[in-house]
């Protein structure tokens, strides 16, 4: 994904974008958590709330003035930070739920760097660059929390009672 | 809620109420829902002159998950419903939401119905070409050779899927257009575009089963933007459904038809309705 560096116009827009995107991956973690309570995998609904939880830290980062989001967002309908609701399975453990942050963290470090390489306005390169470094943080700390998870067996998605059954 | 005394600005999550969806995780219709809710917020539709209309499935528990008026109605007659409430209550706006069973199959002379009426509403159908529900029957959009399940007939039904689009364009609809749940905010932009178009304005949007065809997690990475705009000429739109291979998203059709509204609808008084039921 190449973000459109060319509808970012100032250090203050790149900082409102940015920050909408944590606040986005917040809100989607935190629906994912609460469609798996529903669905009783309480293990994937902690995973997720813990996520959630954890981007409030990263929005109070941003700076008092950051302005509210754009309406033209550049990466479209694409934000590289929040997790792809058609990724999850109902049965998925924490170390899943953690490594699919981990993909979208990498590919959010991967569009500031674009950001960074690209623009043309020394400021929001400059701020790009800096956000991905802030990102670089973020992947490793990610990392660390897969890694810690108890990593699922082979047989993880095999269910007994499966919702297609075979006759 | 936001706003100021004299007039208020509602957001996605003014219209979402604190029952949580019981849909499985990674569903579609997680994402119509807030397409929904989305549209409504850039409309700034007030949620008391709001009604999201329903049938039975799946997608059909929607008007429980927002704030707006609803009513989960009976199966397949959610257009029924709708359009005597917005016929008694033209000052409402109705949305009217559904899968595919429900409004293809059990629903479907509702559905031809509904767009020949052409009462001005909107009906979004979250179509992921099963009954989830009921644990994974073919509907009448199930591809003629899917056996996947153990509900569906070995070899598939051997059926050719129903066309919404098509079928709605040769009815009479006077909007038409496809998206997808991946895509919430087009699909959200779609919406709005329906809701505020005048006459019946329906809605395709692919919305995956993650449960009985895990296939549809593919959906992403095959539909594609719609390469032409829409069109106001139905003949048009008629050529291009039968080219369409079904992945392109957007509108295909804005009509011009004057929306159904019969002399004296929503007029009649308490007092006149009493005296017509009295025994």
């Amino acid at each position: 994904m190449s973000p459109d560096v060319g509808l970012i116009g100032s250090e203050a827009e790149l900082l409102a974008i940015a920050r909408a995107m944590e606040e986005l991956a917040a809100e989607q973690y935190a629906e994912l958590a609460e469609a798996f309570a529903v669905s009783c995998n309480s293990d994937a609904a902690d995973a997720f709330r813990e996520l959630a939880d954890g981007q409030k830290p990263h929005v109070a980062e941003f700076p008092p003035l950051t302005g509210p989001a754009p309406a033209v967002l550049p990466w479209g309908d694409k934000d590289p930070e929040i997790a792809d609701p058609g990724a999850v399975h109902y049965l998925m453990w924490p170390w899943h739920v953690f490594d699919l942050a981990l993909r979208h963290q990498r590919k959010s470090l991967v569009f500031f760097e674009e950001i960074a390489t690209r623009s043309d306005r020394p400021d929001v390169a400059r701020t790009a660059r800096a956000l991905a470094l802030r990102e670089q943080d973020h992947v490793a700390a990610m990392q660390a929390r897969r890694d810690a998870a108890p990593i699922p067996p082979e047989d993880w998605d095999d269910d007994p009672d499966p919702p297609n059954w075979d006759m | 809620m936001s706003g100021t005394n004299c007039a208020l600005t509602y957001t996605a999550k003014d219209y979402k109420s604190d029952t949580k969806p019981v849909w499985c995780p990674g569903c579609g219709d997680y994402s119509v829902l807030s397409s929904i809710t989305k549209a409504f917020a850039d409309l700034n539709l007030e949620p008391h002159k709001t009604s999201v209309v329903s049938g039975i499935g799946c997608s059909s528990r929607i008007p429980a998950y927002t704030t707006t008026y609803g009513f989960h109605s009976i199966h397949g007659r959610a257009l029924a419903v709708g359009a005597g409430l917005k016929l008694a209550r033209p000052d409402m706006t109705v949305l009217v939401a559904g899968g595919d069973g429900d409004g293809f199959s059990i629903g479907g002379n509702h559905f031809l119905h509904a767009c020949r009426r052409n009462v001005d509403m909107t009906y979004v159908v979250m179509d992921n070409r099963v009954y989830g529900m009921t644990k994974g029957q073919p509907s009448p959009t199930t591809e003629p050779d899917w056996d996947a399940s153990a509900m569906a007939p070995p070899g598939g039904t051997g059926m050719t899927p129903f066309n919404p689009l098509a079928i709605a364009l040769a009815a009479g609809a006077n909007f038409v257009a496809r998206c997808f749940s991946g895509d919430p905010n087009g699909t959200a932009a779609v919406i709005a575009e329906a809701i505020k178009h005048p006459g019946f304005s329906f809605v395709a949007v692919m919305s995956p089963c993650i449960t009985f065809r895990e296939e549809q997690r593919e959906w992403k990475n095959v539909v594609r933007p719609s390469p032409v705009e829409s069109t106001t000429d139905a003949a048009q739109a008629a050529k291009r459904l039968m080219t369409d291979d079904g992945f392109n998203m957007g509108i295909l059709y804005r009509g011009h038809r004057t929306p159904y509204s019969p002399k004296g609808a929503g007029q009649a008084s308490l007092a006149d309705l009493e005296a017509e039921f009295a025994l």
